[in-house]
């Protein structure tokens, strides 16, 4: 999926096929199908571990926000942000816009 | 700018290497070191520093009773002995801004203090989205009622849960889920948590007996 994101209408996953990588503080996504590799940050990282299928983007910028006293629109610019890219980069589905996401 | 410092630690070595090694940078004045609660409140009380690092087994109340005192303004970062979900959780209730553990590396205490100075909250990435799914988790449960879910397992920790019982140890849980180790850990331990046990096998045999998964 490439464009804008769902982030108001569900809860994004990992894709299929994607393994994490850790050496020291470097975290990496491979994705064995197009044998491609992502670099993550640490907000990349967390981001990507609450994406479980159940946590929609709003939630985990609330949560966020909780935690760190930041102004809400940055925070949330900065997890669309992420959340863009990581499925640009195909590495999460969302339930949305997809039939057979929608059967899952 | 130097910001001052109460370091408050029962391991008097410990204590003593970390106030020497901050008082030999100019961004940090190290006012005064206490073994125990009674003294690093009275040290804040009586220096009003800018950061409070407490230990958070200090004798006598912990870091909460550090917190309680400190006002607003103070910035309190909570020292413990290993990186725990539980203690991480704990420290930011007692209203610390910080928490680091003590297998850190210099570097890293820095940015915390420097983070706490600017207003910052400071958890160690490896631990950020655990908390993150905690707060989560906490919201959730506020807003709903959730009477179904008796142990309100979130559904990450559910397969965890039923990866534990297939006997899968946590590296590998962190493999199959594609999480670090370290979040694997913390969701384990949610688990136990949650279930009102004190092991993953106690955990296990709670959940097939009380049909949260099905023997395989």
């Amino acid at each position: 999926m490439t464009g804008r994101v769902p982030i108001d209408s569900g809860a994004p996953r990992h894709a299929e096929g994607i393994q994490l990588e850790q050496t020291g503080d470097i975290s990496r996504l491979v994705d064995r199908r197009g044998r491609t590799v992502h670099t993550l940050n640490v907000t990349a990282l967390a981001l990507w571990e609450m994406c479980d299928g159940e946590t929609t983007a709003q939630e985990m910028t609330d949560a966020a926000l909780l935690l760190f006293d930041a102004d809400s629109s940055t925070v949330r610019n900065d997890i669309t942000t992420t959340l863009q890219s990581l499925t640009n980069a195909g590495l999460l589905r969302w339930p949305t816009g997809d039939p057979d996401e929608q059967r899952t | 700018m130097t910001a001052s410092v109460v370091l408050a630690d029962e391991d008097v070595l410990f204590r003593t290497a970390l106030a020497l090694t901050l008082d030999s940078e100019r961004s940090y004045r190290v006012a005064a070191q206490a073994s125990d609660v009674a003294t690093a409140t009275a040290a804040v009380t009586r220096h009003d520093p800018d950061l409070v690092v407490v230990s958070n087994t200090l004798p006598g109340g912990g870091p909460a009773a550090v917190c309680e005192r400190a006002g607003a303004h103070v910035r309190v970062l909570v020292l413990s002995e290993a990186s725990d979900h539980a203690a991480l959780v704990q420290a930011l209730d007692a209203g610390a801004q910080g928490y680091l553990g003590k297998d850190a590396e210099l570097p890293t205490l820095t940015a915390a203090l420097q983070a706490l100075l600017r207003g910052e909250a400071f958890v160690p990435s490896a631990m950020l989205s655990g908390l993150l799914l905690d707060l989560v988790a906490q919201r959730r449960h506020r807003k709903a009622d959730d009477p179904g879910a008796t142990y309100k397992l979130s559904r990450r920790e559910r397969e965890v849960l039923e990866l534990l019982a297939e006997g899968i140890g946590q590296d590998d849980i962190a493999s199959r889920l594609v999480i670090s180790p370290q979040t694997a850990r913390t969701h384990i331990q949610n688990v136990i948590s949650k279930l009102g046990v004190h092991s993953r096998i106690e955990a296990v045999a709670l959940a097939l007996d009380v049909g949260l998964v099905e023997a395989s």
